[in-house]
């Protein structure tokens, strides 16, 4: 990687890299996966020097849970409306739903020593999602997967209520983003 | 001294400047008062007006501490009303659908699909559809300057919070449509928790149904349906309050939630200054489960835990840890 990209990616996570640029390089991490390891690499260092990370050290754990997962390939069916015969709706309410998601969501992505990520994913709603808690990603800094996943709960639930349009479809943004951390 | 009657007549012309200067500087401030909070709030309603009745579709970058995510919405207003659509762009297509119908959450890496026909969306009416709603009282409109965003020249609208109790924001609006093109959640000390921003941005176009419709059937995937009978609307007493609020704040909403293997249902109170909001959430301990007790946060969002009489309080929401943490302290049982 080249210097100056370097130098744009830590000026960006000090928020110093002017908005032009910043959609440019934006763009790039989203689409290269090794970038994004730097990127969040360099998180990690900004957030250790202005103490911003939760007292216990979770790059322990990422070295200790590591699974490879394989993900099963998502049929493209051609595209239609949902015919509502089809639908086999499984009886629940806001809060099962929104805890069903998250169980379903259980822990995500976190980046091994080399920068790549690990997935680790339940598989049926009622296991206990794996322990791991990482610096970077978009998830509720606790290290208890039960509390996490209670909270997540409450985060869909409460984000369903927010009908202002300063934030219209952004709390869904938030929760497709959620696990990002992949 | 005036003295006699020429005396007189230049005091009263003295009067009457003075009248005249006194006039025009309280009309000037009340111009002036019209271009800042007025304005800004003008501009803010008009956003709201564009996001639900123009075409448009773009990508965005969510950003949040290092969290990246590209993102892809649709809008649409047709004789069915509004559809949008939202997806990621990154790794697996993750996407919500929005209609008159409800909510329906895609998550193709779980095989889950998950629906909410609640239509909750509707039940809060768009914080400035009203002129001003009370929010001036707890939060300073003002216009900022221009800048360009997606290759359009947006209008920037400040927002911040007169206590320490909420968050701010800043709004860059598309200066054409008054469409949001960006916009930063600050936190109390200024810096930005949350940036959504438009990297392109294609406004009034014709939508085809096709982009609107799901990446999959999600045939095969298990679904989660909820809805407005599903779950209770508490329109009676609570046995629980909070004692405390910031000022603004109100109780709008308040329902029991089932949980399926548990007798006894959550009691959720949802309240709002109009813009900001947060969640009091009350269910029963269960046996020999270990509480929530304490902080947590993502992004923006924060949460505080305690427990009153075998009960788990949790506040959830996205105003600062300090207000969770007021309220969950002063939540009470009557």
């Amino acid at each position: 990687m080249s210097d100056e990209l370097r130098e744009m990616l830590s000026a960006l996570v000090d928020g110093e890299l002017a908005d032009v640029d910043s959609v440019h390089v934006l763009d790039r991490i989203a689409r290269e996966p090794a970038l994004k390891a730097v990127w969040e690499r360099y998180h990690l260092v900004s957030d250790v020097l202005r103490n911003h990370l939760p007292a216990v050290s979770s790059v322990d754990l990422v070295d200790k849970v590591r699974q490879a997962v394989q993900a099963e390939p998502v049929s493209i069916r051609p595209r239609r409306r949902l015919p509502t015969a089809v639908l086999r709706p499984v009886a629940g309410f806001a809060l099962a739903a929104s805890v069903a998601v998250v169980a379903v969501l259980g822990f995500r992505g976190m980046s091994g020593p080399d920068g790549t990520s690990a997935v680790v994913e339940t598989v049926a709603q009622t296991q206990a999602p794996a322990s791991g808690v990482g610096p970077t990603g978009l998830r509720w800094d606790v290290d208890r997967p039960d509390v996490e996943a209670r909270l997540s709960a409450y985060m869909v639930n409460h984000s369903e209520h927010t009908g202002s349009t300063l934030r219209g479809m952004m709390p869904y943004a938030r929760i497709i983003a959620y696990d990002a951390g992949r | 001294m005036p003295a006699g009657n020429g005396g007189g007549l230049r005091l009263a012309v003295d009067v009457q400047r003075l009248l005249c200067a006194l006039f025009l500087v309280l009309a000037l401030g009340v111009v002036q008062a019209d271009d800042g909070s007025d304005d800004a709030f003008q501009w803010l309603k008009r956003m709201g007006e564009a996001a639900r009745t123009l075409n448009y579709q773009g990508t965005f970058v969510y950003r949040q501490g290092s969290l990246l995510d590209t993102l892809r919405i649709i809008h649409r207003v047709d004789a069915e009303g509004e559809r949008e659509r939202m997806v990621s762009l990154n790794g697996v297509a993750r996407e919500v659908v929005r209609d008159a119908k409800g909510v329906t959450c895609i998550l193709p890496d779980h095989h889950s699909v998950v629906v909410d026909r609640s239509r909750r969306n509707g039940l809060l009416p768009s914080a400035f559809r009203t002129a001003n709603a009370g929010l001036d009282a707890h939060y300073r409109f003002t216009l900022g300057g221009r800048e360009r965003v997606a290759g359009r020249t947006a209008r920037i609208v400040n927002i911040q919070p007169k206590d320490a109790y909420r968050y701010g924001y800043r709004l860059w609006l598309d200066e054409d449509t008054a469409l949001l093109l960006k916009s930063e959640l600050l936190g109390s000390d200024g810096a930005a928790l949350e940036q959504i921003l438009y990297t392109s941005i294609d406004i009034g176009a014709d939508i085809p149904d096709d982009l609107l419709e799901p990446s999959t059937l999600g045939e095969g995937y298990t679904w989660h349906t909820s809805g407005q009978d599903q779950s209770v609307s508490d329109a009676g007493e609570s046995e629980w309050d909070t004692s405390w609020l910031p000022a603004g704040f109100s109780l709008r909403h308040r329902e029991r939630n089932p949980l399926p293997n548990q007798p006894v249902p959550v009691q959720h109170m949802w309240f709002s200054d109009g813009l900001a909001s947060f969640s009091l959430y009350v269910e029963r301990l269960e046996a020999d489960k270990d509480p929530f007790r304490g902080h947590s946060r993502v992004g923006a969002m924060n949460a505080f835990g305690t427990v009153v009489d075998d009960y788990q309080i949790t506040v959830v929401g996205e105003v600062p840890q300090g207000t969770v943490d007021r309220i969950g302290r002063a939540v009470r049982r009557r």
